[in-house]
C-alpha cells in the first residue's frame, strides 16, 4: 500500500517537474522570440507626417511651400463594374481608363489610383458617389513662382522608401532642416483590436524649419527677365546672372537658363537640375584680368602708371604667339590702359612681373581652386595647379584668364573683394532659419580673409571704373552712375585647342563704385549673333543694373 | 382601507414621477442627439472650410506671384514706364493725380 502511494507520488512529482521544465523553456529560453511575436500581434503605431519647412524670399513670399493634396485609393474587392469606374475616373484624373481598370482588377483590398489629387478634383470625384473609393490627405510641394530660381531651389522628390526628400539646390542642402521629424504613436491593442489608451507612447511630431533667403524676389524677377531676353536676342545656348551684396556675401539673385519646373521636375532631363553658377567650370577670359592686376598692384610690382614694355606687338612664348583680341597694340600702355583696352599682351607683362608663385598665391587667396562653401548642394571647383606643374605659357595665358577654370560663384566672390575693400566673404543664401516653435536662428556674414589692402582695392576700383567709362562697353553704360566693371570674352577649349567660333561672353562689375551695394556677374554661353562680352553680357548687365538701381532707390553719384 | 388608499396614492405618485423622468430622459436624449448631429455637421463644415481655405491660399499665392502678374499685365496691355522720378530728399511739391 505504501509502495503504491509512493509510486503515485513519484509519478505526480515527475509530471510536475516536466511542467516546470516546459514553463522554463517557454518563459525563459524562448522569451525573446515570443515577446517579439506578441508585440507584433498586439502593438500598433500611427504616423503623423511632419510638415516640410517653407523656403521664403526676403519679402516673406514663399518660393517653396506645401499644399494639401489627396491620394485616391480604391477597394477592388467591392467594386463590381470596373469599366464604369475607370471611364468616370479617367475624365477627372487625366489618366487612361485602361490603367485605372487594371488597378481596379487587382485581387487586393487596397490599390492606389492617383496621388497629388487637388482639392477641386477631390470634390468633383466625391460628387460621383462611387462606392469603394477613399481619399487620404497628403502634403505636396508647391512652387508659386513656377520656374523662377529653379536651379537655386532644387526640388523635393521622393526617396526609395517613398518619403519626401530634397535634391539639388536649397531643397537638397537643407533637407534635414526642412524635413523635420514625423510623429509616431505607439499603442497596444486588446484582443478585439481596441487601443489600450493608458499604455501609449508618443514621439512628438517636429515640423520642418523655414528658410528665409537673402534673395530679393523683385531683383530675381528682373535678372531672369533680362537674362532670358538677352539669351533670345543673341541666340545663346544659355546664361547665368548672379547678384550679390559685396560687403556681406548675401546673394540677392541667382538666375540661370535653360531652367526646369521644380513642380514637374520628372519631365526634365537631369542635366537641367545642375546649377551652372556653382556646378559649371569655364575659362573666365578678360574678367579675370582684374584679379591678376589686383595681385600685381598689391605686391607693388606695378603701379597704375607703370608702362608696359612689351605691348608694341604680339608676344612670343615658346611656340605660342600671344595677340590682343582685336589685333590693336598700344606701346607703353599704362596699367590703367591695359585694363581699359583689355590688352592681353599688357597682362602677360603684368603676369611676368608678378611671377608664377606670387600669382598662384594670390589666386588661391582670391578663392580660385577652392569651394566657396555657399549653402547649395552641388558646388564644384577646378584645380589650381602647383607652380612645378606649370610652364611659362601657362603663366601667360592665366594672366588674361585662359588656361584656368573657375565657377561663376568663385569669380563673383573674388571680384566682390575688390568692391568691399579687399576681403573675401563667404557667399550665402539663407539669412535666417525659423523653427516650428518660432525660434529664430540668424546666419551672420563670414569674412574668410583679407586678400588685398584697402588702398589696392581703391586703385583697382578706379581702373575698373575707367574700363567702363572708356572701354569697349562704354556705349551701354549708365550716365548718372559710376559703375566699376570688366568685360570678358573667353574662347572655349575643345579637345586640346580652342574653338575659333564660339565664346563665353561675360561682364562683371559692381555699383555704385565708391560705396558698392551690389556686385553682379553676367555670363552668356555661346552667343551666336554677336560673340563679345561688350556686345552681349554688358548690355544685359547694365539693363539689370538700371532696374536694380531704381528698385533699391540708389541715388546718382554723378 | 386607509392603508390601501395610501398605497394607491403612493403608486400614482411613483408612476407620474417615473413618467416625468422618462419624458425628461427622452427630451434630453433628443437634445443631445440633435446637438451631436449639429456638432458632427459643424465638424464636417469646418473640415470643408479648412480645405477651401488651403485651396484659396494656394490660389492667392499663384495670383500674386510675379510670374503671373507679369504675364497678366502683358495680356492687359501694361508696358514698362519709360522714366521715373526718385526723391532723395524732401521736396515741397504736391502731385495732382
Amino acid at each position: 500500500m505504501r509502495v503504491r502511494i509512493a509510486a503515485i507520488a513519484v509519478i505526480l512529482f515527475s509530471l510536475y517537474i516536466v511542467v516546470l521544465v516546459r514553463l522554463f523553456y517557454w518563459q525563459v529560453v524562448r522569451e525573446a522570440d515570443l515577446r517579439g511575436i506578441a508585440r507584433a500581434q498586439s502593438s500598433d503605431s500611427i504616423e503623423f507626417p511632419a510638415r516640410r519647412g517653407e523656403i521664403l524670399f526676403k519679402d516673406g513670399f514663399p518660393l517653396a511651400t506645401n499644399k494639401v493634396s489627396y491620394l485616391l485609393y480604391a477597394n477592388p474587392k467591392i467594386i463590381k463594374d470596373t469599366d464604369l469606374y475607370a471611364k468616370k475616373l479617367a475624365f477627372h484624373l487625366d489618366l487612361s481608363s485602361a490603367s485605372i481598370s487594371a488597378a481596379l482588377s487587382k485581387d487586393l483590398f487596397w490599390v492606389k489610383l492617383a496621388g497629388s489629387v487637388e482639392v477641386e478634383k477631390k470634390k468633383s470625384i466625391e460628387t460621383l458617389e462611387l462606392k469603394g473609393l477613399g481619399f487620404s490627405e497628403q502634403s505636396s510641394r508647391f512652387y508659386p513662382e513656377a520656374s523662377m530660381a529653379a536651379q537655386l531651389i532644387g526640388f523635393a522628390g521622393f526617396d526609395e522608401k517613398g518619403s519626401q526628400k530634397g535634391y539639388f539646390g536649397l531643397e537638397g542642402y537643407y533637407n534635414s532642416q526642412l524635413s523635420g521629424r514625423d510623429g509616431r504613436l505607439f499603442a497596444i491593442r486588446d484582443t478585439l483590436g481596441n487601443l489600450i489608451l493608458n499604455d501609449v507612447r508618443e514621439e512628438k511630431k517636429l515640423d520642418g524649419r523655414n528658410l528665409h533667403l537673402s534673395v530679393d524676389r523683385a531683383i530675381q524677377f528682373i535678372a531672369e527677365k533680362e537674362l532670358k531676353a538677352g539669351i533670345e536676342r543673341y541666340q545663346a545656348e544659355g546664361g547665368s546672372v548672379i547678384v550679390m551684396e559685396p560687403m556681406s556675401g548675401k546673394i540677392l539673385s541667382m538666375a540661370s537658363f535653360p531652367r526646369f519646373d521644380p513642380q514637374k521636375y520628372y519631365e526634365f532631363d537631369t542635366a537641367y537640375y545642375r546649377n551652372p553658377v556653382i556646378s559649371n567650370l569655364y575659362e573666365p577670359g578678360s574678367t579675370f584680368k582684374v584679379l591678376v592686376m589686383g595681385a600685381a598692384l598689391d605686391s607693388s610690382v606695378v603701379k597704375p602708371e607703370t608702362k608696359c614694355l612689351s605691348c608694341s606687338g604680339p608676344i612670343q612664348i615658346g611656340e605660342y604667339k600671344i595677340k590682343t583680341w582685336n589685333e590693336k597694340y598700344y606701346p607703353e600702355a599704362s596699367m590703367t590702359e591695359v585694363i581699359q583696352h583689355s590688352d592681353n599682351t599688357g597682362m602677360v607683362f603684368v603676369g611676368q612681373k608678378l611671377g608664377l608663385k606670387k600669382l598662384l598665391y594670390y589666386l588661391s587667396q582670391f578663392g580660385i581652386g577652392e569651394l566657396t562653401n555657399i549653402d547649395l548642394q552641388g558646388e564644384i571647383t577646378g584645380d589650381l595647379k602647383s607652380a612645378s606643374a606649370l610652364y611659362p605659357i601657362d603663366l601667360a595665358t592665366m594672366s588674361f584668364g585662359q588656361g584656368i577654370s573657375v565657377t561663376p560663384i568663385q569669380l563673383i566672390t573674388a571680384v566682390s573683394s575688390i568692391a568691399n575693400g579687399g576681403e573675401i566673404v563667404t557667399p550665402y543664401i539663407v539669412e535666417m532659419i525659423t523653427t516650428s516653435d518660432e525660434k529664430k536662428i540668424e546666419i551672420k556674414p563670414v569674412k574668410k580673409r583679407r586678400v588685398l589692402s584697402k588702398t589696392t582695392s581703391k586703385i583697382l576700383v578706379e581702373l575698373m571704373v575707367n574700363a567702363v567709362e572708356n572701354g569697349e562697353a562704354k556705349w551701354t553704360k549708365l550716365d548718372k552712375y559710376k559703375i566699376a566693371g570688366k568685360t570678358g570674352t573667353a574662347q572655349i577649349p575643345i579637345a586640346g585647342h580652342y574653338d575659333p567660333d564660339q565664346t563665353i561672353a561675360s561682364f562683371v562689375g559692381f555699383f555704385p563704385a565708391d560705396d558698392p551695394k551690389v556686385s553682379m556677374l553676367v555670363v552668356v554661353d555661346r552667343p551666336k549673333t554677336r560673340v563679345y562680352g561688350s556686345e552681349t553680357a554688358a548690355p544685359i548687365f547694365f539693363s539689370i543694373a538700371r532696374q536694380v538701381i531704381q528698385y533699391l532707390n540708389i541715388p546718382p553719384d554723378r | 382601507m386607509r392603508n390601501a388608499r395610501k398605497i394607491e396614492i403612493f403608486a400614482l405618485v411613483i408612476f407620474f414621477v417615473a413618467l416625468f423622468l422618462q419624458a425628461t430622459l427622452v427630451f434630453y436624449s433628443n437634445v443631445i442627439s440633435s446637438e451631436s448631429y449639429e456638432s458632427t455637421k459643424l465638424k464636417v463644415d469646418i473640415k470643408e472650410l479648412g480645405e477651401n481655405n488651403l485651396s484659396l491660399k494656394t490660389q492667392i499665392l499663384q495670383y500674386t506671384s510675379l510670374e503671373h502678374i507679369s504675364s497678366r499685365g502683358a495680356e492687359l496691355g501694361f508696358v514698362k514706364a519709360r522714366s521715373y522720378i526718385s526723391l532723395f530728399s524732401p521736396a515741397q511739391i504736391a502731385i495732382n493725380q
